[in-house]
């Protein structure tokens, strides 16, 4: 299992940088995820969107549909793509702590 | 000499069969498998641009139209012509075909010279000059087959030893096996060439040969014709020991597994192989699957609460 | 010039790749997408990923988990767990499932290679050695005919077919296995009856079956995880029932209809099974479904069993035993509904798997009578129920064939039937139909993207298809043509989404691709705003 330095402590993570310990995860972590692609600070629209997918998450089990997350947030899925340079699957959900969707998804 | 030559033809004769025979018959029992067919299935009728019967709504209302014959045909047309590889390679159809020829040929040749033996017993000389119209058939078929086997089997075995010598693609692939295949028929084809161009014009050893075969009782034979005799034999009782049954194996590859698509009907025969088979033991080892070497197939794949645990 | 990759080379070279991808090596692909230094790059391994993973095949890892071994004994387990699979594949007891198509394929091959040819892998690597059909056919053909036949290692050296059996040849081997498509052009050309993909599919169960090696997110994430909780997307009952009635809101709001998806309606005439992943990546795509079928009268329902809404089946890519797991939990929950047939979604493979493949699995009351969503959409559209405008679809319009509906099961005219209705300026790519090309995801790798694997499926495994639907709107290259790509399978569509990612082909040449549903219901009188839409709004 890959492993993966962020904010002064050690996580295991799959190949493509997903946390694996979703309930390891802190802010702090996701600032650190963030910052590895450019962005430097967060802000309140940021915390929106993960702490949505964060939550929807831990009771879903899967990240929710794109759809619903520009539904809940108010984003539209350009603005999504502003705030998260890799988009709401490979940059949101990976800052959020939760694992890679996977299967046919 | 030429009680040996019959007794190692009778023998030729006899171990392909049963080698042949035997090889065939084990993979006819093998078990029913599940479907893997792929499309076009030259036997559906509108095989023109690949469709099944799944095409249709609710096809399973619907008589099936099939009939076996039409890929029956298609598969004996391409043993003659091998238009699959005329279609997609050709410079190998080049070599390909007339190797196969000479193959096809060489086996008509020897069952015609089998029959003319028999007319020739009957009463009937087998000659160019024969005042019998059957006679004279038999002399000029018994001279056609052979010589234009031996003249397009030897074309052919050439042709694919230099084809697969200089193909790189091809010569990655070879083995030591093929080559000597190549070197094996080549011999077998050109000591008959040989025998008909400078002995035998006529190929009358042959027919003489072959009254002596099936009248046990033997004839004295020239050695060129004798060699050839002996190289065929020998042939016969090594292509078991090659990959040479595809010429019939590809029967089944077409009519059994690529063009199978019978569906499992409540009550057939089918579905009465399927469940033995299900009810056998399984030990593959991966531990997802479970099995002990007792359990079945029904067992590790069906969950508890199914009815049809009994299956 | 490199060298020649040779069959023995398999076992050679302990952790030192085979061969490596060059982008300028591949076949090149149509403007605006031909400057290779345009293209996007090619994902190379850290030297921390190359010390702790198994790679050593082409630089490209599909299964970052597989293990190594940590001394000789190991090595030695391994190898014998290999041979020992290799004779169950060849047991009646262990593999009647598919002995007798495989023995046909492994026995009387001429070793002619007229197949290669037909390979949209092999041909797309610019004809890389390591991806010829026949290079992994012949090598299992010699491993078998060596470790698991009487006699075999004598026959080996004399006829100089050794090949060695070591780590790197099995760990190797593994991994050629996951780099086809089990498309089956090859097998269809061929004319001995010959299945490259058929054996690289038993190579595939051999890894499963008996040391249980195989891709995460076909195995421990896809049928383990459909098994157990209903869906590889992780899609629970209830969550999945919660989406849909999400999205019925949405979506009535959006096209002026009402619409309402039922669930779980006892005596229904027909199941349609989905793929949760398009309930969740592509949503027009069921909610398509629910407006056709409720338009046009149908007494029909979805499930909300686990594994009842999930139509996928990955056991149909790499093992027998999760395959008839799969097939029969469907078949069960279709029976306990006392419907009178299951409507198979837009899903290639689940076609393949659930109408022919486990046929032969599912006996007595289980064998229930399974349509493709082909004749099924077909019969709506042209039932005169349901009233349609093909002016509203006036785009250019192509149809990309999955190759499990197509050329495994040979409905090639129905769809088409549709789209000429619906469609004006529908076209056909080339080749079509049968001799279509696959995507590039088939065979299970479009939901497979352990460490680079994306990369080379869009690359290598997606890049003819990619050159194909370019070329088929070559009339029309200017991306403020709107042109839309019909591809009727969830895997085709995974596998696009990455390529036009990729090569950002929606942006360079203005096609997005979609379903045949949603051109239908595009199509429609009723509706008061378009469903298929370039822009976001």
């Amino acid at each position: 299992m890959a492993q993966m330095k962020l904010a002064g402590d050690t996580y295991e993570v799959d190949e493509n940088g997903f946390m694996q310990e979703t309930d390891r995860w802190t802010e702090d972590v996701a600032r650190a995820y963030a910052a590895r692609e450019n962005v430097n600070e967060l802000t309140d629209e940021h915390w929106t969107a993960v702490n949505y997918l964060r939550n929807y998450y831990l009771e879903n089990g899967i990240c929710p549909m794109i759809r619903r997350l520009i539904k809940e947030t108010g984003f539209n899925l350009s603005k999504l793509y502003q705030l998260f340079p890799e988009g709401p699957a490979q940059s949101a959900c990976k800052w959020a702590g939760v694992p890679k969707p996977t299967g046919c998804v | 000499m030429s009680v040996a030559l019959i007794i190692l033809t009778y023998f030729a004769y006899v171990f392909i069969v049963v080698m042949y025979s035997v090889k065939l018959i084990k993979i006819a029992r093998m078990p029913v498998h599940l479907r893997w067919e792929l499309y076009p299935i030259a036997s559906e009728t509108e095989s023109k641009y690949g469709s099944s019967y799944y095409g249709d709504v609710e096809q399973w209302k619907k008589n099936r139209r099939k009939t076996v014959l039409k890929g029956i045909f298609y598969l004996l047309k391409e043993n003659f012509w091998f238009g699959e590889y005329f279609r997609r390679n050709r410079w190998y159809w080049l070599v390909l075909l007339p190797w196969h020829i000479g193959f096809i040929l060489i086996i008509a040749f020897h069952i015609l010279c089998f029959f003319g033996a028999i007319v020739i017993i009957a009463g009937v000389p087998v000659s160019a000059q024969s005042t019998f119209i059957l006679g004279r058939t038999f002399y000029y078929l018994i001279l056609l087959t052979g010589v234009i086997s031996f003249i397009s089997g030897a074309f052919g075995s050439i042709g694919l030893l230099i084809k697969r010598l200089i193909d790189k693609d091809l010569r990655a692939f070879a083995t030591p096996q093929n080559y000597f295949n190549y070197l094996f028929t080549l011999a077998v084809f050109a000591s008959g060439l040989y025998a008909w161009h400078f002995v035998d014009p006529t190929l009358s050893g042959y027919r003489e040969f072959w009254k002596g075969l099936v009248t046990l009782s033997p004839v004295p034979i020239d050695s060129a014709t004798a060699t050839h005799i002996i190289l065929f034999a020998l042939f016969l009782i090594y292509l078991p020991f090659t990959r040479s049954l595809h010429y019939i194996t590809k029967f089944f590859a077409y009519l059994w597994v690529r063009w199978d698509d019978k569906p499992n009907l409540k009550g057939s025969k089918i579905e009465r192989n399927v469940k033995e088979w299900l009810n056998k033991p399984v030990s593959w080892s991966a531990e997802h699957i479970k099995a002990d070497g007792k359990k079945s197939w029904v067992d590790l794949t069906t969950e508890k609460k199914s009815d049809e645990k009994e299956a | 010039m490199k060298k020649r990759l040779k069959l023995t080379d398999i076992a050679k070279g302990g952790d030192a790749p085979l061969t490596e991808i060059n982008l300028d090596e591949l076949t090149p692909l149509p403007p605006p997408y031909d400057k290779v230094e345009e293209q996007p790059e090619f994902k190379r391994l850290t030297e921390e990923q190359k010390e702790r993973l198994v790679c050593n095949l082409d630089g490209v890892v599909s299964y970052a988990a597989l293990p190594k071994p940590k001394n000789k004994e190991e090595e030695k387990k391994y190898v014998e767990q290999f041979v020992s699979g290799l004779k169950k594949l060849l047991s009646k007891e262990n593999n009647w499932t598919f002995l007798q198509p495989l023995l046909l394929s492994l026995d009387y091959c001429a070793r002619c290679q007229t197949c290669n040819e037909a390979c949209p892998i092999y041909l797309a690597s610019g004809k890389n050695e390591l991806y010829r059909p026949t290079y992994r056919s012949e090598i299992f053909r010699r491993l078998v005919n060596k470790y698991a036949r009487p006699g075999g290692k004598f026959k080996a050296k004399l006829n100089r077919e050794d090949i060695e059996l070591n780590w790197t040849t099995i760990t190797r081997f593994y991994e050629l296995s996951y780099r086809c498509n089990l498309c089956r052009r090859c097998a269809q050309i061929c004319p001995l009856g010959v299945d490259n993909a058929l054996i690289a599919r038993e190579i595939r169960k051999l890894f499963s079956q008996e040391l249980g090696w195989a891709p995460k997110e076909l195995h421990e994430k896809g049928t383990v995880l459909q098994l157990e909780v209903g869906s590889p997307t992780g899609l629970r009952p209830n969550v999945a029932m919660d989406n849909l009635e999400f999205l019925d809101e949405e979506f009535s709001e959006a096209l002026g209809i009402e619409i309402k998806t039922p669930w779980d309606k006892k005596g229904a005439d027909v199941l349609l099974i989905h793929s949760a992943g398009d309930i969740i990546s592509f949503p027009e795509g069921p909610i398509s479904f629910s407006v056709l079928c409720n338009a046009a009268g149908i007494n029909w329902t979805l499930s909300s069993e686990v594994g009842g809404y999930d139509g996928v089946n990955y056991g149909v890519f790499y093992d027998d035993f999760q395959l008839a797991k799969v097939a029969t939990r469907h078949a069960q929950i279709a029976q306990e509904l006392g419907v009178k047939k299951i409507v198979m979604g837009e899903c290639g493979h689940q076609h393949k798997a659930f109408m022919t493949v486990a046929d032969r699995i599912l006996t007595g009351e289980l064998n229930i009578p399974r349509e493709s969503v082909m004749t099924f959409l077909e019969d709506i559209v042209f039932s005169g129920k349901i009233k349609f405008d093909p002016s509203k679809n006036n785009f250019p319009v192509t149809l990309h064939d999955p190759c499990n509906i197509v050329r495994n099961l040979g409905i090639v005219e129905p769809q088409r039937r549709i789209l000429r209705y619906l469609c004006p300026q529908f076209r056909e790519m080339t080749p079509h139909g049968i001799d279509n090309y696959c995507c590039g995801g088939g065979g299970g790798l479009s939901v497979m993207s352990d460490v680079n694997f994306t990369d080379w499926k869009a690359h290598v495994a997606g890049r003819l298809k990619l050159k194909q639907v370019i070329d088929a709107f070559a009339d029309h290259p200017d991306p403020e043509v709107k042109k839309y790509l019909c591809a009727p399978c969830l895997n085709c569509k995974l596998q696009f989404r990455d390529i036009f990612d990729y090569y950002k082909v929606k942006e360079r040449s203005g096609i997005i691709f979609g379903g045949l549903g949603e051109l239908a219901v595009n199509a429609m009188v009723d509706i008061k705003k378009p469903l298929i839409k370039w822009e976001e709004e």
